[in-house]
């Protein structure tokens, strides 16, 4: 049977990340509910932009990951939810600003939501404040590393990873801190886009809501906004360098 | 067999038809050669390797800039900015001096006034940014300051206007000058080899594509400034590899 926690929902995109975050989550006992399900009914421009992804979103049960032979990324995660019996609903949208989507979040009897919606969405101040605390998780470690595609940078800074669990409010990067780890290198430079980053994302966010269960609260610490870089989507120069040199580990 | 590639980041006008980046394929090893290749062709294009010092007088007036990015050993023909009509109506005959119409990179970008009439000129800045002439690179505070901000527009539209206002939007949609992107990414590279910061290097790279992506519509002085970028940034790419353990 599928172990949830309490006052912890999520809401998902149809995206490789969710179904890891969820297949992570799961395992680990830690199944947010409800899960509100964003959903790509309509061909969208966010939809076309995140083709990549679902090309490689596999039907096979083999682990794509070295690192975690038991993940399965083979059924979306409304299949799953579905199958597990966890409350659910379900958006003809991938807007998380939809109206619809705003007064479900408004109505969450939760205190925390896990967030994995499209990325590339920068989300109101007014959607942040409508219900329960966005959970976000970052690919880098902050402040240091803001914006995107940060794990590209920090592989050739530091040869290592960062994820950061943070609070969302409307600046990009800069909500107050729950916690920062740090992952080596992938062992298969080609996972990282599709699987290794969003197994880290997910790592972090079980050892977050683990916390949550056993002590009841999530304390944070401020960021301070001055201080870290933002770093703007990864040329693919450095991406290969990155890359690269991960291969020659 | 080897896959044979083509670097798909300069094959067309980027500042008509702009790059976004995202989800960008990755092909190995392959992919950095190709890219390699990409720019020797661009060298080659725009006459780099003719061993002599360009302009007379053009040496000395980039000597600081040379000073400031050592690694570059520029075997290119050197450009005297004041040939190029953006460039020369912001240079006084005594380049000793503040040039009048040119910006003072000093001051609060968010403050500046005076000859630009609280418009921020884009060329005026990076030429100011990049020492020229006979002056070595803004420091680091200002470098970065101003870089930011660039870097900001620059990755919102992939391309820079002309002028920007107190606010650092565009006074109007007037493009900038082709002589703008590769003193920006001098500037860029610049602040890469000073502070070894990879978002400066991140960003000389995609305005490098732009730059080689123009190439058949930069004037002569503009050409001889892209060598230089060129080589830079190639200087900056071997080094940064060769950190990171990836032999070219």
């Amino acid at each position: 049977m599928t172990e949830t926690v309490d006052g912890v929902a999520m809401l998902a995109a149809p995206s490789a990340r969710s179904r890891i975050y969820f297949d992570v989550l799961e395992r680990h006992g830690l199944v947010p509910e409800p899960v509100l399900l964003l959903a790509d009914s309509e061909q969208t421009a966010e939809q076309q932009r995140r083709e990549s992804e679902r090309d490689a979103e596999t039907t096979e049960r083999a682990s794509p990951l070295p690192e975690d032979p038991q993940l399965d990324v083979s059924r979306s995660v409304h299949e799953r939810v579905a199958a597990a019996g966890i409350e659910h609903q379900q958006f003809s949208t991938l807007d998380p600003h939809d109206s619809q989507v705003r007064e479900a979040v408004g109505r969450l009897d939760a205190e925390y939501l896990v967030y994995s919606g499209p990325g590339g969405v920068i989300l109101d101040a007014d959607l942040l404040s409508t219900g329960p605390q966005f959970l976000h998780a970052h690919a880098g470690r902050l402040p240091d590393y803001r914006g995107s595609t940060t794990i590209y940078y920090s592989l050739l800074a530091e040869r290592a990873c960062g994820v950061t669990v943070f609070l969302m409010n409307e600046a990009i990067d800069e909500g107050p801190i729950v916690t920062t780890e740090t992952y080596p290198p992938p062992r298969d430079p080609d996972t990282i886009d599709l699987y290794y980053d969003p197994w880290i994302r997910a790592r972090t966010v079980a050892t977050v809501l683990d916390r949550y269960r056993s002590q009841g609260e999530l304390p944070t610490r401020p960021q301070d906004s001055d201080a870290g870089e933002m770093y703007y989507i990864v040329h693919p120069v450095l991406k290969h360098l990155a890359m690269l040199s991960v291969d020659g580990d | 067999m080897t896959e044979e590639i083509s670097y798909a980041y300069t094959d067309r006008n980027l500042l008509e038809e702009p790059e976004t980046y995202e989800y960008s394929e990755t092909h190995g090893r392959p992919f950095l050669d190709a890219y390699r290749e990409d720019r020797r062709r661009a060298l080659r294009e725009v006459g780099a390797g003719k061993r002599h010092d360009g302009e007379p007088g053009a040496r000395e007036r980039w000597q600081g800039l040379l000073d400031a990015v050592p690694g570059t050993h520029p075997d290119v023909p050197l450009p005297r900015l004041e040939q190029h009509p953006a460039v020369s109506q912001l240079l006084t005959r005594d380049e000793r001096t503040q040039p009048s119409g040119q910006a003072d990179v000093t001051s609060d970008p968010r403050s500046q006034s005076g000859a630009t009439g609280g418009k921020t000129e884009t060329v005026a800045v990076l030429v100011e940014l990049v020492g020229y002439p006979r002056r070595a690179p803004a420091d680091e505070t200002v470098m970065r300051d101003w870089l930011d901000r660039l870097s900001a527009r620059f990755e919102v539209k992939k391309q820079l206007f002309n002028r920007y206002n107190d606010e650092m939007r565009p006074v109007d949609e007037e493009p900038a000058p082709l002589v703008t992107y590769p003193l920006f990414a001098l500037a860029l590279l610049v602040s890469h080899e000073r502070e070894s910061n990879l978002r400066y290097l991140n960003a000389a790279l995609k305005v490098g594509d732009v730059v080689v992506s123009t190439l058949d519509d930069q004037r002569a002085t503009t050409r001889a400034l892209t060598a230089l970028v060129l080589r830079a940034e190639q200087a900056a790419v071997e080094s940064l590899a060769r950190s990171s353990g990836v032999p070219l």
